[in-house]
């Protein structure tokens, strides 16, 4: 190997993989941020109880729901 | 080092080749993955333990802080299996594939919580401190 596929296509392959793993942490971590907040009001315990896990699987799911109800609204003022 | 001005067919231990080039990239992403949930644990806990600073950590600032360290990384399980569930229901996607660490530690540290997982994740790394 030399350093001119260093230029390859095999690279841009690899930043746009590495752009879509990022993009997937950045949104767990969104998500397990925001939904601790709203969900986990007390002192954390040895573990969740019942209505903080449904809680947090909700919170999760509602999150994505406005996401993609945020990139449709976008999308229609276009 | 002269590696880049001399073409060569074959590949020695001199030359700087991709593959290692992709090895400390993915290195170095892990890790900055790993800072940087560290500092969200870090925020998340300070906030709801210690609600009023002493002289020391009490025993159960202490017990309170193991427990939320815990319960974060099982929150943020629940929240990448989330993820992963609706990646699949919108479009075709081997589950875990797009999942990096911290995200994959967490579901694999909890599996009644996670799917069962493919991935080509990154290989051990160490916590900074």
């Amino acid at each position: 190997m030399d350093a001119s596929s260093l230029n390859s296509a095999e690279l841009q392959r690899l930043i746009s993989q590495e752009k879509e793993r990022a993009m997937m942490n950045e949104m767990v971590a969104k998500l397990t941020s925001a939904c601790w907040d709203k969900c986990i009001t007390s002192t954390p315990g040895s573990k969740f109880s019942s209505s903080e896990s449904t809680c947090l699987s909700n919170c999760a799911q509602r999150y994505m729901d406005m996401s993609i109800l945020i990139m449709k609204r976008f999308q229609s003022m276009q | 080092m002269d590696s880049f001005s001399s073409p060569s067919s074959g590949s020695s231990s001199s030359k700087f080749s991709t593959e290692e080039f992709v090895d400390q990239l993915k290195t170095q992403l892990a890790q900055a993955y790993a800072e940087e949930f560290l500092e969200t644990v870090r925020g998340k806990c300070f906030e709801k333990c210690i609600t009023k600073p002493g002289s020391s950590l009490s025993s159960s600032e202490s017990s309170c802080i193991s427990r939320c360290v815990e319960r974060y990384i099982e929150a943020t399980a629940l929240a990448a299996v989330e993820k992963m569930q609706g990646e699949n229901h919108g479009s075709p996607q081997a589950p875990g594939s797009g999942m990096v660490f911290p995200g994959l530690v967490a579901v694999s540290m909890y599996p009644s919580v996670g799917l069962l997982v493919e991935s080509d994740w990154y290989g051990p790394v160490g916590f900074r401190d």
